[in-house]
C-alpha cells in the first residue's frame, strides 16, 4: 500500500514540529516536506514534489492559507487541501469553501480527528470539524420589503404609521416626540398601541413589520 | 484589535460568530436580522457597531437573566440602525447610571455622531437602539 503524501504549512515552528511528528507516528502517513507559510508550501509543490494533501494553516505571513488553497487548486490537479485554524468563524470558512479547500479543522481538534480528516480528504470526501459546521447552520434572516402592505398596517392611522417609521429608523421616544412636536410619553402610548394592535410583544416584532411592510427607504 | 472576521467579511457576520462564540453554553438563544445590508460599511462603524453589540450582549449575559436575544441590523438612506433587544428581567432606567461599558460606549458613538437609547421596563426585557447617521 502507497503511503499517503502530506505536506504541512505552519508559521509556527513549534507547531510544525508537533504535526511533523504527530503525522509520521502514524504508519502509512508520510510527511514529504514542512515549510512556514503559503508561497514556500506553493514553490515545494511547483519544484519538489507533488503531495497527496496539503495541510495548510490559516494564518501565515507572506502567502496565507486562503490564497495558497486558491493557487494550489488552480495549478495542481489533485492535490487536495485540509486547513487548519483557531478561528471558527463562518466567514472565513465560507471564503476556504470558496477558494476549493477539501476540509477545515479546528486546531482544538484530537490527534484523531485530524486523523480521520486527511484520510477522509484523501478518500475524495470533503472534512469539516463539528463544531465548524454547527456554526455554518446558523444563518442570520435577511428581512426584505414586500411591495403590499400587509392587513395590520392598513389598519394603523397615519400618526401610527408615521411613528412606526420613525421607530424603524432608530429614534428614541425623545427625538421622535421632538420631531413630532409632541411629548414622548404621548409617543410612547402610541408605540404601546402598535404593538397591541400587531400582536407583537418587543421592539424587534414592530420593527420587522414596519421594515417588511417598505416603510423604511 | 479588528476581529478577521471584521475585515474579511464585514460587521453582519462578526457579529453573527461573535454571538455564537460568546453565547455557546450560556442557555440563551439568539435571532439576527438585516435589513438591506448588502453592501460593506466604512470601517470605522463597522468596528463600532460591533463593539458596542459586544458590550450589549456581555450586559444581557451578565444582568439580565434572559433566554433569548434578537439583533436586528437595519440600512436605510439615512441611518445604520442596530438593534439589540433581549427578553429578561429588564432595568428600571430612573434608578441606573451608566456602568463604565456604557460610558465606553457612548464616546464611541459620539465621535461618529451616533446615538443610544433603551426601552426597559421590569417584565418585558431590554432593548437598545443605536443609529448612527450616513453621511
Amino acid at each position: 500500500m502507497s503511503k499517503i503524501k502530506i505536506l504541512l504549512a505552519d508559521d509556527h515552528q513549534i507547531v510544525l514540529d508537533g504535526l511533523k511528528s504527530l503525522l509520521s507516528d502514524i504508519d502509512d502517513f508520510e510527511v514529504i516536506g514542512a515549510v512556514s507559510n503559503g508561497k514556500d508550501a506553493v514553490d515545494f509543490i511547483a519544484t519538489k514534489e507533488k503531495p497527496d494533501i496539503a495541510v495548510l494553516d490559516i494564518d501565515m505571513p507572506v502567502m496565507n492559507g486562503i490564497n495558497a488553497t486558491r493557487e494550489i487548486k488552480k495549478n495542481f490537479n489533485g492535490v487536495r487541501v485540509l486547513t487548519l485554524s483557531m478561528h471558527n468563524e463562518k466567514g472565513v470558512i465560507q471564503t476556504l469553501m470558496d477558494a476549493g479547500a477539501d476540509g477545515y479543522i479546528l486546531k482544538n481538534s484530537s490527534r484523531e480527528e485530524l486523523e480521520k480528516g486527511i484520510r477522509a480528504i484523501c478518500r475524495g470526501e470533503t472534512f469539516f470539524s463539528t463544531d465548524v459546521t454547527m456554526s455554518l447552520l446558523n444563518q442570520s434572516t435577511e428581512i426584505t420589503a414586500n411591495n403590499e402592505l400587509p392587513e395590520e398596517v392598513k389598519d394603523l392611522t397615519e400618526r401610527e404609521v408615521e411613528i412606526l417609521k420613525l421607530v424603524a429608523e432608530g429614534y428614541s421616544n425623545k427625538e421622535i416626540g421632538e420631531r413630532l412636536f409632541i411629548s414622548h410619553r404621548t409617543v410612547d402610548t402610541h408605540r404601546t398601541n402598535l404593538m397591541k394592535k400587531m400582536d407583537v410583544h418587543n421592539v424587534a416584532g414592530l420593527i420587522r413589520i414596519a421594515l417588511k411592510s417598505g416603510l423604511v427607504d | 484589535m479588528m476581529p478577521k472576521a471584521l475585515i474579511e467579511n464585514g460587521v453582519l457576520s462578526a457579529i453573527e460568530d461573535m454571538l455564537e462564540n460568546t453565547l455557546v453554553g450560556t442557555g440563551i438563544s439568539y435571532n439576527i436580522e438585516h435589513y438591506q445590508l448588502k453592501e460593506r460599511l466604512p470601517e470605522t462603524i463597522e468596528l463600532t457597531l460591533f463593539r458596542i453589540c459586544q458590550e450589549l450582549i456581555n450586559n444581557t449575559i451578565k444582568h439580565a437573566k434572559a433566554t433569548e436575544i434578537i439583533v436586528q441590523l437595519i440600512k436605510s438612506i439615512k441611518n445604520i440602525v442596530l438593534i439589540v433587544e433581549d427578553n429578561g428581567q429588564g432595568f428600571d432606567q430612573n434608578k441606573s447610571s451608566d456602568g463604565i461599558g456604557l460610558l465606553n460606549l457612548t464616546s464611541r458613538l459620539n465621535t461618529i455622531n451616533g446615538e443610544v437609547s433603551y426601552e426597559s421596563s421590569s417584565n418585558s426585557g431590554t432593548s437598545a437602539t443605536i443609529r448612527i447617521p450616513l453621511v
